[in-house]
């Protein structure tokens, strides 16, 4: 099997790669914000639309609703694959039971925080680099007086401290690691098998945030035995507004076991239509995992351009999504770090070494007025990238200091910006980017 | 950028913002907030303009900001042409004043002008509400 992704044909099927914007194509740099959608995705959610555009899960009985069923659930008499499986194939899940749909990471990770059942003084384990919703639903519950939240600070060279974590497992009384597999800001990937396996040693459950790592690599949920796994199909050439959380099947189901079912269980945290089997005036009977978590009308064509998507992928190969990232990272940084390494004003976030940022390159910039290269770099070579905090406030305020981005003096400035790559994006498309920001900054004098 | 601001932003840069700096109790605090500033940490946009008036006339006038080059030409235009200006004369101030200082035309700079001019005039009709 050849190595090299198939660039041309690949490009063809992004209806938006063909796109032009005063003459020009546009160069999409911000797929850790959301992915391009390529035209098989397109094509299964158009369809649903056009030619069956009912309810799924089992509630209607008739054929529009088959059709739909089908293409969720699959249908073994005409071996038809349903997305839920499909999932379930690509990140090596037991059964599909254990995929829930959820509307992105966030609303996934909500799913676990709210429904995990804390005792008062649990403490729930961090990093110092979480994404807003790796982070905001844990404090929330910290306000509340129910959980205590801490953070694992990032060893020498901006890596995991596993030394450091085993630690915090024997001294605190930590019940979930809650961590970012991935960080959004600085592309750097944790060794999350080690990790789990230390976390399980001293019987904690861990979650990861795996919306920067399940598009970009080959995900076996079975070999890293991860508890729960939260990831957003609109990240990975899917339709927006679908998510995934990953549950093991055994922690989707507290009403086993007794009741109390097992240690670490969620409880579904959205009840109504489609999450029970039964209900009087006075109670009810949850359905069976995951139907129980998915509650009212869903994103059915969602769920359906989900399959596609991970369909997309599987055909392409995780290993060269990989690899082409890495080698369009590694021109860029290397390229950056000639260029700029020696200003004193350019600096790479994260880990320095291209191979341990994936598709990620961020950087911060200290110079007077370094604010709006984002905008300047879209109007002059439709490049788009993203500047800013990348919904990483906390870290970035306790680097820079929480006034950052408000006013201050012109020789005062900084600001960070983000790159990030995918498989479509091409070593040309890289070269437009260096030869457009060399431009800007010589026109504003910093060079 | 426009060529006239490209001009008039690397002299900011090699001479320095000379109108950079802030007043303790300032007689106006102007502010723009660009919208996005807050959600997920957008890229910047913010200038906060600090006026000192005494017996009607600004002696003064200073900034803050976290914004791009064309708005820091823009605010430093401003202020060069604020100071020493009595209220009456600052409500009289024009875009063609802020073109006036550069040496060839600027699209952009035209639009900073006209947002200045308003959040100023709703300054000082504030101001002088307050002390009336
Ligand atoms: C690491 C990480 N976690 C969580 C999220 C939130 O994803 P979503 O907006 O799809 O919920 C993002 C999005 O950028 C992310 O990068």
């Amino acid at each position: 099997m050849n190595s090299e992704i198939d660039l041309e044909s690949i490009r063809e099927d992004f209806p938006a790669l063909a796109c032009r914007r005063n003459g020009k194509p546009p160069i999409y740099f911000d797929s850790a914000c959301t992915t391009l959608v390529p035209r098989q995705v397109i094509a299964a959610i158009d369809q649903y639309y056009a030619n069956y555009p009912a309810c799924g899960g089992e509630r209607s009985q008739h054929w529009f609703a088959d059709e739909v069923n089908n293409r969720i659930e699959g249908d073994t008499d005409s071996g038809i694959h349903g997305s839920r499986q499909m999932i379930a194939e690509f990140i090596n899940a037991r059964s599909p039971q254990e995929i829930i749909f959820a509307l992105n990471t966030t609303h996934a990770i909500n799913m676990v925080a709210l429904g995990f059942r804390f005792q008062p003084g649990d403490v729930v384990l961090l990093t110092d680099k979480e994404h807003n919703s790796g982070l905001v639903p844990w404090l929330r519950l910290q306000n509340r007086g129910l959980i205590k939240v801490d953070r694992l600070v990032s060893g020498a060279g901006e890596i995991f401290d596993l030394g450091e974590f085993r630690k915090r497992l024997e001294n605190q009384r930590i019940r979930l690691v809650s961590m970012v597999y991935t960080s959004n800001l600085t592309g750097y990937t944790m060794p999350a098998k080690e990790m789990i396996k230390v976390a399980h040693e001293h019987g904690v459950k861990v979650m990861l945030d795996g919306a920067q790592t399940v598009p970009h690599e080959a995900i076996d949920v079975r070999d890293l035995d991860v508890d729960f796994l939260a990831f957003s199909i609109h990240k990975m050439c899917g339709p927006k507004g679908v998510g995934v959380l990953y549950g093991k099947k055994e922690l989707l189901d507290y009403e086993s076991a007794g009741g109390g079912g097992s240690d670490g269980a969620i409880e579904p945290v959205i009840l109504g239509g489609g999450t029970v089997v039964d209900s009087n005036y006075g109670d009810y009977n949850l359905a069976e995992v995951p139907t129980r978590f998915e509650a009212g009308i869903q994103n059915y064509p969602g769920q359906i351009g989900a399959g596609a998507a991970v369909q997309y992928l599987q055909n392409i190969g995780m290993a060269r999504v990989k690899a082409h990232e890495i080698k369009l990272n590694s021109f860029l940084t290397e390229q950056l770090i000639n260029r700029y390494g020696d200003t004193g004003w350019f600096r790479i976030l994260g880990p320095q070494a291209a191979a341990e940022r994936g598709g990620i390159l961020s950087f911060a910039l200290r110079r007077p007025n370094c604010f709006g290269i984002s905008r300047e770099l879209s109007e002059r070579s439709n490049i788009m990238i993203r500047g800013g905090a990348f919904c990483v406030h906390s870290y970035l305020n306790h680097e820079f200091g929480a006034d950052w981005l408000k006013p201050g003096l012109p020789t005062d400035h900084l600001m960070t910006y983000r790159v990030s790559l995918y498989f479509y994006n091409t070593m040309e498309e890289c070269s437009v980017f260096l030869d457009t920001l060399n431009t800007i900054f010589e026109e504003r004098g910093y060079l | 950028m426009d060529q006239a601001i490209v001009k008039n932003y690397r002299r900011l840069v090699r001479d320095g913002f000379k109108n950079a700096g802030s007043y303790e109790n300032p007689s106006i605090l102007l502010s723009t907030i660009a919208s996005g500033i807050r959600i997920c940490g957008g890229a910047g946009g913010y200038v906060r303009i600090y006026l000192n008036i005494s017996d009607g006339v600004i002696e003064g006038a200073r900034y803050l900001c976290s914004c791009d080059p064309t708005s820091n030409v823009a605010v430093e235009i401003f202020c060069d042409l604020l100071s020493g200006k009595t209220l009456e004369e600052a409500t009289a101030l024009n875009e063609g004043m802020f073109l006036q200082e550069l040496d060839g035309p600027s699209n952009d700079l035209r639009k900073k002008a006209r947002s200045l001019i308003k959040i100023l005039n709703d300054g000082i009709k504030q101001y002088r509400a307050g002390t009336s």
